[in-house]
């Protein structure tokens, strides 16, 4: 009896190597940067911002943007080659063709819709409300899943549009 | 043993012919004196006597006999062949021994021998020889179930027994990605549960690979993943996140202070987008520590480092807006309430 407690104990240690991981938390902006290059993707902007980098600009959430960095930035959008940019401040924030805002940052979200108004700037953020704050597309939570919401009005305002895919797959849109 | 057989010699239960030893006697004698091919040569001689193998303790000694070349001469190697004649030997003994003399002894070693297939069955998983240890273990629980009348140890050891095949294969699967061997896992963990539903490890194992595989499948999305696509994998994503859920409970349930359970409730939360539920797990396991709460202590470094750096670049409005964004997450901060004061005192000094 003696062996076998040794044995079944030795293997019952090796269990220890399969569990929850930091990698987890990253799900989320990997969820989100492939949401953003789909969004790159689905909607068209106006001639004069398809020469050039793909601008695409975060504010708020150092998980995406290093995300975006590792996986994104040798990539392009039609012809051009992305470059992603991280802002801190509203008044670094240069004219891209589209601006993340995260969570901690949305009080942003209306100086932002502000200053990019006479551009084509596809402002996404991630708190309830920020549709009626400026913002074009932002992220929701349903049925437990990554969702997004979408204003067509605001997009319209700043020249863009959007592609049916990316309308059909909305979860609301306004 | 050694002590019965001599009772049995002395008492003159041989059956020599002309005075001649017995097989059965001369076999013995040659186990007695270590000298286990002659005893065998012997014993083999014994059994094909008309008369000696009707004699209980004639396969009684031999199922000894073929136990030392099992345990010495193969050095219980789990291929010998000795091992399942010894069993056999016991078996016939049995059958013949109406008096029930030896029956208790057969019984023992045939036990013994049981856990040696059940340690067989055991070791055959490091080397993910998954039949074979499946053979042994059958093995195992068949003997004992047929002589072990209280069978103490059976559902335990047959727990224990399918909760490290449920890591061996575990193993596996982390190496070899397939849905034949996730379901291995599964299959193995499940029939651990069905023995004891309160069992930490099954449902632990369980909870956590239902909840990997959800990561995994978010982790290894392509880049430039399709929109409908990326929808259909968080449904399969929420699937096994749910399915999860309730393992890590339970094990949360059965072991609440173990850190390991309550980072899996925080992932999983995590990953279902349900932040509160999240958020406490995670303070848990902080508090679990002994440190305070860590994810919410970051939040508020950052949210201060963000407002004081506004407020070093004269920008004391949008300073103020990044503070009271803090406050509201984390009304009862001392900290970002005095910095919320002191910027807005600066306001009114520019004023």
């Amino acid at each position: 009896m003696h062996k076998i407690i040794v044995i079944i104990l030795t293997n019952l240690f090796a269990i220890a190597g399969v569990k929850a991981q930091d990698k987890d938390r990253k799900t989320r902006a990997n969820l989100k940067a492939i949401y953003v290059y789909n969004f790159a993707t689905l909607v068209d902007w106006p001639s004069k911002y398809k020469t050039g980098n793909f601008t695409i600009g975060v504010m708020g959430d150092d998980d995406l943007y290093d995300l975006l960095i590792r996986k994104y930035s040798s990539k392009s959008v039609g012809s051009q080659p992305m470059k992603i940019k991280k802002f801190v401040f509203k008044a670094d924030a240069e004219r891209c063709h589209i601006i993340f805002v995260g969570e901690s940052k949305s009080y942003l979200v209306p100086a932002l819709a502000q200053k990019f108004k006479a551009h084509s700037t596809l402002i996404v953020s991630e708190k309830n409300g920020m549709l009626e704050s400026g913002s074009i597309i932002n992220f929701i939570v349903r049925d437990n899943k990554q969702a997004y919401e979408l204003s067509k009005t605001n997009a319209s305002r700043h020249k863009l549009t959007v592609g049916k895919t990316l309308t059909n797959l909305a979860s609301n849109i306004r | 043993m050694v002590r019965t057989i001599s009772i049995l010699l002395l008492v003159g239960l041989f059956t020599g012919v002309n005075g001649q030893f017995a097989n059965y006697q001369k076999a013995f004698r040659a186990y007695k004196e270590k000298k286990l091919d002659l005893a065998l040569q012997y014993s083999d001689s014994s059994i094909a006597s008309e008369y000696e193998r009707k004699l209980p303790y004639v396969w009684h000694l031999r199922a000894f006999v073929l136990n030392e070349h099992f345990r010495i001469k193969d050095q219980r190697n789990p291929n010998s062949k000795f091992r399942p004649m010894a069993i056999e030997a016991f078996e016939k003994s049995m059958k013949l021994d109406s008096a029930g003399e030896f029956l208790d002894k057969n019984k023992r070693m045939i036990l013994q021998l049981a856990l040696g297939y059940f340690n067989d069955g055991a070791e055959a998983l490091n080397d993910r020889k998954f039949e074979i240890s499946q053979g042994y273990f059958d093995r195992y629980v068949e003997l004992t179930k047929a002589y072990d009348k209280i069978q103490l140890n059976l559902k335990q050891n047959s727990m224990m027994y399918f909760n490290v095949v449920g890591a061996a294969r575990s193993r596996v699967y982390q190496q070899y990605k397939s849905r034949a061997n996730f379901d291995k896992v599964i299959e193995a963990y499940s029939k651990s549960i069905s023995l004891d539903s309160n069992n930490y490890n099954a449902n632990y194992n369980l909870g956590i690979l239902y909840y990997n595989q959800g990561v995994d499948l978010i982790l290894e999305l392509d880049a430039e993943t399709p929109l409908e696509k990326l929808i259909e994998v968080q449904d399969k994503c929420v699937r096994l996140f749910s399915k999860s859920l309730p393992y890590m409970k339970k094990a949360h349930e059965l072991d609440p202070r173990n850190k390991e359970t309550i980072v899996g409730l925080a992932g999983i939360y995590y990953n279902m987008n349900e932040r509160k539920k999240s958020q406490f797990y995670d303070d848990m396991a902080a508090e679990l520590e002994g440190s305070p709460k860590s994810t919410d202590e970051k939040a508020v470094a950052e949210a201060l480092k963000q407002g004081k750096a506004l407020e070093s670049a004269g920008r004391y409005d949008e300073a103020l807006r990044a503070y009271e964004a803090a406050s509201s997450k984390f009304p009862n901060n001392k900290e970002i309430q005095a910095q919320i004061r002191k910027v807005k005192a600066l306001i009114d000094q520019k004023r």
